[in-house]
């Protein structure tokens, strides 16, 4: 079965995780820094290691009956606490010990993600970027003085990147018009013209969510993700956060990736026609060529809380900070926003039009 | 004794002829208000002839209420105008006043002006005191429509002296309180509508993204081939809206009357 992994100090011992501010490896320990890099070759090190290390470690009647009902049992190879997890589980902490493990199996082979962006945004980041998202005037109040947030979880989340040219073919009728006037009548010529337009569109690594887990809307939400900031993947990375492997394949994620490019294309194109007054598109013909999909870890902060027994989940781009999750709406404030609103604009227009009237 | 008893006779005469043309003369000058069609109560038309009477005299322009029943045939015009003329109607060297007539037959009402009226009194004027009056006259509150045509008379008036009167370019500065109402509540039920409209989808900001262009490779858009080519036209038209009201001088259209003195004025039905 999967093996456990946790990245030691090769300082102290300690367990070491990546730290987002400095992009490095630090450990908590003896405040010592890895560079990713010198982590690279450690990595390579400690796979030719892992497998014969930990054998006995491998509980596998216990897997086993486990894995029937999709839950898996880890033993932490810190303390040696039991640690349950899904099967999609590539990253977590250790509930006994609170050490940074890795699922070695889930991201080895097939399951190897391509890139990974680490993580720029820390968790106070995160927690002030909420704080913010509060700041709202129609959010109940109890809310934001009830509100616990239960946990907030960095998470590397799979995504399927689409890449590659758009060939298109759209056809448009667009209609330009000419106007005059004498005595009695305004006269409008309406010249209809058909409109073609034949060309290429390249796209790069569009994400498209490949974890189950997390809401697509959710994912979509909080991009754009920089992809240039993204780096080779190393499971050093995913030390201190949380990580799942994919879970729906690319086959099933590329509808989606095809409709985004596809309405991108769409309006790149019709940008390019001017000088009418009204376009339609009347056809669209959209292939794509040189197709690449890759595999690559994102990074997210996710926070949930329950208020009202609705739960709500809000997630934080883990590159770029933006913050995004649907809030509640206090009906009674936003009633009396409407009467308070309705009643000033109406008096103030009410003295404009008195004044108007008077002079 | 009786020497002096036929001077005493004849100065009595004497002066009786020197004052009875004029007593006779203000005799003949009709009623401020003249309910032929029993529209007022007793003591709604002693009120409306005293403030009548009152501002007829101070701006020396008589204001005159006629309701009929019928209008023996002639036109509402006619009619109006020979009552003013035939009753003696209007004050100072130039006969001044204004008359307004209802007939209950054929719902008609009439604006006569005459001397100083025709110059406070124009046609827009009267158009805009009887738009004021209207739905009183429709609903038959016929005291409530005098009572508007006396408050208007006194503006008017007030506002003639200034050299100026109202007219189609110098209209009455008046509020108009439904309309500010309406106009009010309207926009402000619009300005908060939006505003809670933006507040409320600020609340909900997780939404799919429906295309991709941030990962559009910068310049990679290349148009192999563009043609365009004309398909067929179609010609539509609309009619210009008359700008006949805009170009309006005001003032106030006069006619003769039968007993050939100058009138002016103006009516409708209600």
């Amino acid at each position: 079965m999967a093996e456990i992994f946790t990245y030691q100090c090769p300082c102290c011992g300690g367990a070491i995780s990546f730290d987002s501010t400095v992009q490095k490896m630090v450990c908590p320990y003896c405040d010592t820094a890895f560079e990713m890099e010198t982590l690279r070759q450690y990595d390579e090190e400690l796979k030719k290691d892992a497998p014969s290390n930990m054998p006995w470690e491998t509980q596998s009647d216990k897997t086993f009956d486990g894995a029937q009902d999709g839950v898996f049992v880890y033993s932490c190879s810190t303390c040696g606490g039991q640690i349950i997890g899904d099967e999609t589980m590539a990253a977590t902490k250790c509930p006994y010990c609170d050490n940074p493990v890795i699922v070695m199996g889930q991201l080895s082979g097939d399951l190897k993600p391509d890139y990974v962006i680490p993580f720029t945004m820390d968790k106070n980041d995160a927690k002030a970027a909420f704080q913010k998202h509060l700041k709202r005037k129609l959010l109940p109040k109890v809310f934001k003085d009830q509100n616990h947030i239960d946990e907030i979880k960095g998470v590397y989340v799979p995504f399927w990147l689409f890449g590659g040219n758009a060939d298109a073919k759209i056809r448009y009728k667009a209609e330009r018009t000419r106007s005059w006037s004498d005595s009695s009548y305004i006269y409008t010529q309406h010249n209809f013209f058909s409109v073609t337009r034949e060309g290429t569109l390249g796209f790069s690594h569009v994400p498209v969510d490949g974890s189950s887990k997390m809401e697509d809307k959710l994912m979509e939400s909080i991009e754009p993700y920089d992809f240039s900031k993204a780096v080779d993947f190393q499971t050093a990375y995913l030390a201190g956060y949380l990580a799942d492997r994919y879970d729906v394949d690319a086959q099933a994620c590329q509808p989606r990736a095809n409709q985004r490019i596809g309405e991108s294309t769409q309006q790149a194109f019709r940008q390019t026609i001017q000088g009418f007054s009204s376009v339609v598109q009347t056809g669209a013909q959209i292939n794509l060529i040189h197709g690449v999909i890759q595999y690559a870890l994102y990074p997210v902060w996710i926070m949930n809380t329950t208020w009202k027994g609705k739960q709500y989940r809000f997630a934080m781009n883990g590159q770029t900070g933006k913050f995004v999750g649907n809030l509640p709406v206090d009906i009674g404030a936003a009633i009396r926003w409407f009467l308070g609103i309705w009643g000033s604009v109406s008096v103030v227009v009410a003295l404009i039009k008195i004044l108007f009237d008077l002079f | 004794m009786k020497k002096w008893f036929v001077g005493m006779i004849s100065v009595f005469l004497c002066v009786c002829m020197l004052v009875l043309p004029c007593t006779a003369a203000e005799q003949e000058r009709g009623n401020t208000i003249v309910d032929h069609a029993n529209l007022l109560t007793e003591s709604e038309e002693t009120e409306l002839r005293t403030s009548l009477e009152e501002i007829s005299a101070q701006y020396e322009c008589d204001l005159v209420i006629v309701t009929v029943d019928s209008l023996d045939s002639k036109s509402p015009m006619a009619y109006a105008d020979d009552y003013y003329d035939e009753n003696g109607y209007g004050l100072g060297p130039d006969k001044s006043g204004v008359l307004f007539l209802i007939s209950m037959e054929e719902r008609d009402w009439w604006v006569s002006t005459h001397g100083k009226g025709i110059t406070a009194f124009t046609d827009w004027g009267i158009d805009y005191i009887f738009s004021k009056m209207k739905d009183d006259l429709a609903d038959d509150n016929f005291y409530a429509a005098f009572c508007t045509f006396t408050y208007y008379c006194n503006s008017f008036l007030e506002q003639a002296q200034t050299g100026e009167p109202f007219d189609s370019n110098n209209e009455v500065k008046e509020i108009d309180w439904v309309s500010t109402l309406g106009i009010s509540v309207v926009i402000g039920i619009i300005a908060a509508s939006i505003v809670l409209g933006v507040m409320i989808s600020k609340m909900k900001n997780v939404r799919p993204q429906p295309r991709a262009r941030s990962y559009m490779i910068p310049g990679s858009l290349k148009i192999t081939g563009a043609r365009e080519f004309f398909l067929y036209s179609t010609v539509t038209r609309v009619k210009k809206a008359s700008s006949s009201s805009s170009s309006r001088g005001g003032g106030s259209s006069t006619h003769r009357s039968s007993s050939g003195r100058t009138h002016g004025g103006r009516g409708g039905k209600f």
